[in-house]
Protein backbone atom coordinates (compact mmCIF):
# COMPACT_ATOMS: atom_id res chain seq x y z
CA UNK A 1 0.00 0.00 0.00
CA UNK A 2 2.61 2.33 1.51
CA UNK A 3 4.98 0.96 -2.12
CA UNK A 4 2.03 2.11 -4.55
CA UNK A 5 1.52 5.39 -3.15
CA UNK A 6 5.61 6.24 -3.00
CA UNK A 7 5.85 4.95 -6.84
CA UNK A 8 2.40 7.26 -7.72
CA UNK A 9 4.87 10.22 -5.96
CA UNK A 10 8.06 9.13 -7.96
CA UNK A 11 6.75 9.65 -10.87
CA UNK A 12 5.99 13.03 -10.64
CA UNK A 13 6.29 15.27 -7.36
CA UNK A 14 9.29 13.69 -6.00
CA UNK A 15 11.54 13.37 -9.29
CA UNK A 16 10.14 17.24 -10.08
CA UNK A 17 10.90 18.40 -7.00
CA UNK A 18 7.26 19.76 -6.30
CA UNK A 19 6.74 17.60 -3.28
CA UNK A 20 6.81 19.09 -0.18
CA UNK A 21 9.84 18.98 2.04
CA UNK A 22 8.09 16.35 4.65
CA UNK A 23 6.98 14.22 1.85
CA UNK A 24 10.35 14.23 0.30
CA UNK A 25 12.23 13.43 3.46
CA UNK A 26 9.62 10.12 3.87
CA UNK A 27 10.28 8.76 0.54
CA UNK A 28 14.18 9.01 1.01
CA UNK A 29 13.66 7.25 3.97
CA UNK A 30 11.31 4.76 2.09
CA UNK A 31 14.00 4.14 -0.97
CA UNK A 32 16.82 3.26 1.22
CA UNK A 33 14.86 0.45 2.69
CA UNK A 34 12.45 -0.68 -0.08
CA UNK A 35 14.42 -2.00 -3.91
CA UNK A 36 11.58 -2.13 -5.75
CA UNK A 37 10.85 1.47 -5.61
CA UNK A 38 14.53 2.40 -5.63
CA UNK A 39 14.76 0.38 -8.93
CA UNK A 40 12.00 2.29 -10.08
CA UNK A 41 13.59 6.16 -8.95
CA UNK A 42 16.91 4.73 -10.80
CA UNK A 43 14.88 3.49 -13.90
CA UNK A 44 12.87 6.91 -13.70
CA UNK A 45 16.06 9.21 -13.47
CA UNK A 46 17.84 6.83 -16.44
CA UNK A 47 14.74 8.37 -18.80
CA UNK A 48 15.38 11.53 -16.86
CA UNK A 49 19.32 11.73 -17.72
CA UNK A 50 18.25 10.82 -21.54
CA UNK A 51 15.77 14.01 -21.66
CA UNK A 52 18.16 15.92 -19.82
CA UNK A 53 21.32 14.78 -21.72
CA UNK A 54 19.54 15.93 -24.92
CA UNK A 55 22.17 18.81 -26.48
CA UNK A 56 20.04 22.31 -27.73
CA UNK A 57 19.88 22.50 -30.83
CA UNK A 58 21.55 25.74 -32.08
CA UNK A 59 19.39 28.37 -34.00
CA UNK A 60 20.06 28.90 -38.08
CA UNK A 61 20.98 32.08 -38.70
CA UNK A 62 18.62 32.08 -41.52
CA UNK A 63 15.92 31.88 -39.06
CA UNK A 64 15.86 35.31 -38.23
CA UNK A 65 16.41 36.90 -41.72
CA UNK A 66 13.70 35.43 -43.32
CA UNK A 67 11.71 36.66 -40.03
CA UNK A 68 13.06 39.90 -41.01
CA UNK A 69 12.33 39.77 -44.75
CA UNK A 70 8.63 38.33 -44.36
CA UNK A 71 8.05 41.54 -41.98
CA UNK A 72 9.78 43.83 -44.35
CA UNK A 73 7.48 42.39 -47.32
CA UNK A 74 4.67 42.31 -45.07
CA UNK A 75 5.25 45.87 -43.91
CA UNK A 76 5.01 47.17 -47.52
CA UNK A 77 2.10 44.97 -48.87
CA UNK A 78 0.15 47.18 -45.75
CA UNK A 79 2.04 50.06 -47.32
CA UNK A 80 0.58 49.04 -50.62
CA UNK A 81 -2.92 48.01 -49.52
CA UNK A 82 -3.43 51.25 -47.68
CA UNK A 83 -2.85 53.41 -51.07
CA UNK A 84 -5.02 50.57 -52.70
CA UNK A 85 -7.75 51.10 -49.88
CA UNK A 86 -7.84 54.82 -50.30
CA UNK A 87 -8.21 54.58 -54.24
CA UNK A 88 -10.63 51.76 -53.88
CA UNK A 89 -12.71 53.42 -51.33
CA UNK A 90 -12.62 56.95 -53.69
CA UNK A 91 -13.64 55.11 -56.48
CA UNK A 92 -16.40 53.21 -54.75
CA UNK A 93 -17.53 56.68 -54.00
CA UNK A 94 -17.33 58.10 -57.43
CA UNK A 95 -18.76 55.37 -59.45
CA UNK A 96 -20.32 52.81 -57.48
CA UNK A 97 -24.40 53.27 -57.89
CA UNK A 98 -26.28 54.79 -55.07
CA UNK A 99 -29.87 55.19 -55.78
CA UNK A 100 -30.12 58.20 -53.22
CA UNK A 101 -27.17 59.54 -54.67
CA UNK A 102 -28.27 58.99 -58.32
CA UNK A 103 -31.74 60.11 -57.57
CA UNK A 104 -30.78 63.32 -55.81
CA UNK A 105 -28.09 63.98 -58.49
CA UNK A 106 -30.37 63.44 -61.17
CA UNK A 107 -33.33 66.12 -59.40
CA UNK A 108 -29.94 68.89 -58.67
CA UNK A 109 -29.02 68.36 -62.77
CA UNK A 110 -32.72 68.98 -63.74
CA UNK A 111 -33.34 72.10 -61.34
CA UNK A 112 -30.26 73.52 -62.50
CA UNK A 113 -31.20 73.06 -65.97
CA UNK A 114 -34.69 74.43 -65.48
CA UNK A 115 -33.86 77.60 -63.74
CA UNK A 116 -30.93 78.34 -66.54
CA UNK A 117 -33.38 77.99 -69.02
CA UNK A 118 -35.96 79.69 -66.95
CA UNK A 119 -33.27 82.56 -67.07
CA UNK A 120 -32.62 82.23 -70.27
CA UNK A 121 -35.92 82.68 -71.55
CA UNK A 122 -36.70 86.00 -68.72
CA UNK A 123 -34.12 87.52 -70.62
CA UNK A 124 -34.81 87.34 -73.93
CA UNK A 125 -38.37 88.36 -73.45
CA UNK A 126 -37.35 91.40 -71.99
CA UNK A 127 -34.65 91.88 -74.08
CA UNK A 128 -37.21 91.69 -76.95
CA UNK A 129 -39.60 94.16 -75.05
CA UNK A 130 -36.93 96.61 -74.61
CA UNK A 131 -36.36 96.44 -78.63
CA UNK A 132 -39.66 97.23 -79.21
CA UNK A 133 -40.49 99.73 -76.64
CA UNK A 134 -37.30 101.49 -78.12
CA UNK A 135 -38.40 101.16 -81.83
CA UNK A 136 -42.33 102.81 -80.70
CA UNK A 137 -40.23 105.68 -79.07
CA UNK A 138 -38.44 106.42 -81.71
CA UNK A 139 -41.23 106.85 -84.28
CA UNK A 140 -43.24 109.10 -81.77
CA UNK A 141 -40.61 111.20 -80.01
CA UNK A 142 -38.67 112.41 -83.52
CA UNK A 143 -42.37 112.47 -85.13
CA UNK A 144 -41.83 116.42 -86.07
CA UNK A 145 -38.20 116.05 -87.54
CA UNK A 146 -39.54 113.13 -89.58
CA UNK A 147 -38.95 108.98 -89.32
CA UNK A 148 -35.41 108.44 -87.60
CA UNK A 149 -34.83 104.72 -87.94
CA UNK A 150 -32.85 102.75 -84.85
CA UNK A 151 -32.72 100.06 -85.56
CA UNK A 152 -33.02 99.06 -89.49
CA UNK A 153 -31.92 95.73 -90.71
CA UNK A 154 -31.65 95.76 -94.25
CA UNK A 155 -31.25 98.12 -97.52
CA UNK A 156 -35.25 97.10 -98.32
CA UNK A 157 -36.28 97.43 -94.95
CA UNK A 158 -34.49 101.23 -95.33
CA UNK A 159 -36.19 102.05 -98.46
CA UNK A 160 -39.65 100.84 -97.96
CA UNK A 161 -39.90 103.12 -94.48
CA UNK B 1 13.63 32.00 -21.55
CA UNK B 2 15.11 35.10 -20.37
CA UNK B 3 12.28 37.97 -19.39
CA UNK B 4 11.68 40.51 -21.28
CA UNK B 5 11.58 44.02 -20.26
CA UNK B 6 8.10 45.88 -20.85
CA UNK B 7 9.42 48.84 -22.28
CA UNK B 8 11.04 46.17 -24.98
CA UNK B 9 7.37 44.66 -25.26
CA UNK B 10 6.32 48.24 -26.10
CA UNK B 11 8.89 49.35 -28.90
CA UNK B 12 8.35 46.25 -30.56
CA UNK B 13 4.52 46.55 -30.32
CA UNK B 14 4.83 49.50 -32.01
CA UNK B 15 6.75 48.22 -35.39
CA UNK B 16 10.45 48.89 -33.54
CA UNK B 17 12.26 46.21 -35.46
CA UNK B 18 15.61 46.22 -33.01
CA UNK B 19 13.10 45.63 -30.06
CA UNK B 20 11.68 42.66 -31.79
CA UNK B 21 15.07 41.43 -32.40
CA UNK B 22 15.75 41.41 -28.48
CA UNK B 23 12.49 39.33 -27.75
CA UNK B 24 13.60 36.84 -30.50
CA UNK B 25 16.89 36.65 -29.44
CA UNK B 26 15.77 36.21 -25.96
CA UNK B 27 12.83 33.56 -26.97
CA UNK B 28 13.92 31.46 -30.12
CA UNK B 29 16.26 29.26 -28.55
CA UNK B 30 12.93 28.19 -26.31
CA UNK B 31 10.49 28.15 -29.47
CA UNK B 32 13.02 26.26 -31.97
CA UNK B 33 14.14 23.36 -29.71
CA UNK B 34 10.20 23.03 -28.79
CA UNK B 35 9.65 23.20 -32.04
CA UNK B 36 12.30 20.57 -33.04
CA UNK B 37 11.37 17.91 -30.17
CA UNK B 38 7.59 18.34 -31.05
CA UNK B 39 8.14 17.81 -35.16
CA UNK B 40 11.49 15.66 -34.15
CA UNK B 41 12.32 17.13 -37.63
CA UNK B 42 14.64 20.73 -38.38
CA UNK B 43 13.04 21.68 -41.49
CA UNK B 44 9.77 21.75 -39.91
CA UNK B 45 11.35 23.23 -36.86
CA UNK B 46 12.56 25.97 -38.67
CA UNK B 47 9.45 26.70 -40.10
CA UNK B 48 7.79 26.23 -36.93
CA UNK B 49 10.08 29.04 -35.80
CA UNK B 50 9.22 31.32 -37.89
CA UNK B 51 5.32 31.11 -38.22
CA UNK B 52 5.17 31.86 -34.35
CA UNK B 53 7.30 35.14 -34.35
CA UNK B 54 5.34 36.34 -37.75
CA UNK B 55 2.47 35.51 -34.75
CA UNK B 56 4.27 37.37 -32.31
CA UNK B 57 5.01 40.46 -34.28
CA UNK B 58 1.33 40.41 -35.75
CA UNK B 59 -0.40 39.83 -32.36
CA UNK B 60 1.79 42.37 -30.34
CA UNK B 61 -0.24 44.92 -30.52
CA UNK B 62 -3.23 43.04 -29.24
CA UNK B 63 -1.29 41.84 -26.58
CA UNK B 64 -3.46 42.92 -23.74
CA UNK B 65 -0.21 41.63 -20.85
CA UNK B 66 -3.01 40.05 -19.40
CA UNK B 67 -1.07 36.90 -19.11
CA UNK B 68 2.60 36.53 -18.51
CA UNK B 69 4.63 36.99 -22.22
CA UNK B 70 6.69 33.93 -21.58
CA UNK B 71 3.37 32.34 -20.98
CA UNK B 72 1.89 33.24 -24.18
CA UNK B 73 5.13 32.53 -26.28
CA UNK B 74 5.16 29.26 -24.73
CA UNK B 75 1.43 28.45 -25.67
CA UNK B 76 1.95 29.97 -29.49
CA UNK B 77 4.65 27.50 -29.53
CA UNK B 78 3.26 24.34 -28.76
CA UNK B 79 -0.05 24.69 -30.52
CA UNK B 80 1.72 25.90 -34.06
CA UNK B 81 4.54 23.02 -33.81
CA UNK B 82 1.69 20.31 -32.63
CA UNK B 83 -0.25 21.44 -35.91
CA UNK B 84 2.47 21.59 -37.81
CA UNK B 85 3.17 17.74 -37.03
CA UNK B 86 0.36 16.50 -37.22
CA UNK B 87 0.51 18.16 -41.00
CA UNK B 88 3.81 16.43 -41.42
CA UNK B 89 2.10 13.42 -39.63
CA UNK B 90 -0.57 13.08 -42.30
CA UNK B 91 1.83 13.54 -45.19
CA UNK B 92 4.37 10.73 -43.92
CA UNK B 93 3.26 7.14 -44.60
CA UNK B 94 5.94 4.99 -43.24
CA UNK B 95 5.31 5.30 -39.56
CA UNK B 96 7.72 4.56 -36.95
CA UNK B 97 8.17 1.01 -36.18
CA UNK B 98 8.09 -0.13 -32.76
CA UNK B 99 10.78 -2.55 -32.71
CA UNK B 100 12.47 -0.02 -34.23
CA UNK B 101 11.81 2.29 -31.20
CA UNK B 102 12.71 -0.34 -28.66
CA UNK B 103 16.28 -1.19 -30.33
CA UNK B 104 17.00 2.41 -30.41
CA UNK B 105 16.41 3.00 -26.40
CA UNK B 106 20.07 3.20 -24.66
CA UNK B 107 20.20 0.90 -22.14
CA UNK B 108 19.63 2.28 -18.84
CA UNK B 109 23.32 2.08 -17.52
CA UNK B 110 24.70 3.47 -20.71
CA UNK B 111 22.22 6.40 -20.30
CA UNK B 112 23.56 7.09 -16.46
CA UNK B 113 26.87 6.87 -18.20
CA UNK B 114 26.53 9.30 -20.98
CA UNK B 115 26.45 7.35 -24.15
CA UNK B 116 27.37 8.70 -27.20
CA UNK B 117 24.98 11.84 -28.01
CA UNK B 118 23.84 10.42 -31.07
CA UNK B 119 22.37 7.19 -29.66
CA UNK B 120 21.01 9.88 -27.08
CA UNK B 121 19.12 11.89 -29.37
CA UNK B 122 17.63 8.85 -31.26
CA UNK B 123 16.78 7.32 -28.24
CA UNK B 124 14.95 10.55 -27.01
CA UNK B 125 13.15 10.95 -30.18
CA UNK B 126 11.77 7.43 -29.73
CA UNK B 127 10.96 7.87 -26.52
CA UNK B 128 8.50 10.70 -27.31
CA UNK B 129 7.07 9.24 -30.51
CA UNK B 130 5.59 6.63 -28.38
CA UNK B 131 3.55 9.56 -26.47
CA UNK B 132 0.33 11.43 -27.26
CA UNK B 133 0.97 15.23 -28.07
CA UNK B 134 -0.34 15.64 -24.61
CA UNK B 135 1.95 13.69 -22.48
CA UNK B 136 5.28 14.68 -24.58
CA UNK B 137 4.17 18.16 -24.43
CA UNK B 138 3.83 18.00 -20.55
CA UNK B 139 7.13 15.97 -21.15
CA UNK B 140 9.41 18.51 -23.09
CA UNK B 141 8.17 21.66 -21.43
CA UNK B 142 9.68 19.96 -17.71
CA UNK B 143 12.08 17.50 -18.89
CA UNK B 144 14.07 19.70 -21.36
CA UNK B 145 13.10 23.22 -20.70
CA UNK B 146 12.79 23.20 -17.09
CA UNK B 147 9.04 24.44 -16.77
CA UNK B 148 7.88 24.48 -13.12
CA UNK B 149 3.95 22.47 -12.85
CA UNK B 150 2.47 25.90 -12.24
CA UNK B 151 4.03 27.22 -15.68
CA UNK B 152 3.00 24.22 -17.68
CA UNK B 153 -0.43 24.87 -16.55
CA UNK B 154 -0.54 28.61 -17.20
CA UNK B 155 0.33 27.49 -20.91
CA UNK B 156 -1.59 24.67 -21.53
CA UNK B 157 -4.56 26.50 -19.81
CA UNK B 158 -5.03 23.28 -17.57
CA UNK B 159 -5.08 22.78 -13.67
CA UNK B 160 -1.89 22.20 -11.84
CA UNK B 161 -3.09 18.55 -10.78
CA UNK B 162 -3.80 17.50 -14.65
CA UNK B 163 -0.09 18.85 -15.36
CA UNK B 164 1.20 16.34 -12.22
CA UNK B 165 -1.50 13.12 -13.89
CA UNK B 166 -0.16 14.06 -17.54
CA UNK B 167 3.72 13.52 -16.11
CA UNK B 168 2.79 10.57 -14.29
CA UNK B 169 1.40 9.17 -17.21
CA UNK B 170 3.98 9.99 -19.91
CA UNK B 171 6.22 7.85 -17.66
CA UNK B 172 4.19 5.11 -16.55
CA UNK B 173 4.38 4.70 -20.26
CA UNK B 174 7.65 5.05 -21.37
CA UNK B 175 8.24 2.56 -18.42
CA UNK B 176 5.93 -0.18 -19.81
CA UNK B 177 6.79 0.50 -23.51
CA UNK B 178 10.75 0.26 -23.02
CA UNK B 179 9.40 -3.40 -21.26
CA UNK B 180 10.86 -2.48 -17.78
CA UNK B 181 7.51 -2.13 -16.04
Amino acid sequence: MQCKKIQELLKADYLDKEADPKEEQFIKEHLKQCSECSGLEKELQAHRMLFQGAKRKQVPERIWCNIRDAIVTERLKQGEGLIRGILERLRDLIFTRRPAVVLATSLSVIIILAVIATTTIQSQVSLSKQNAAESIAGYSLNGENGYVLYDLGTSIEEYFL
Amino acid sequence: MNDIALDVLERASRGNMDAFEQIYKATSSFVYNVAFRITRNSADAEEVTQDVFMKIYRNLKGFQFRSAFKTWVYRITINTAINRYRKSKKEEKDRVDYDNIIESLPDNRLAMEGVNQNDNEAGLNALLDMLSHEHKTCLILREIEGLSYQEIADTLKIPVNTVRSRLKRARQALLVKAGRR
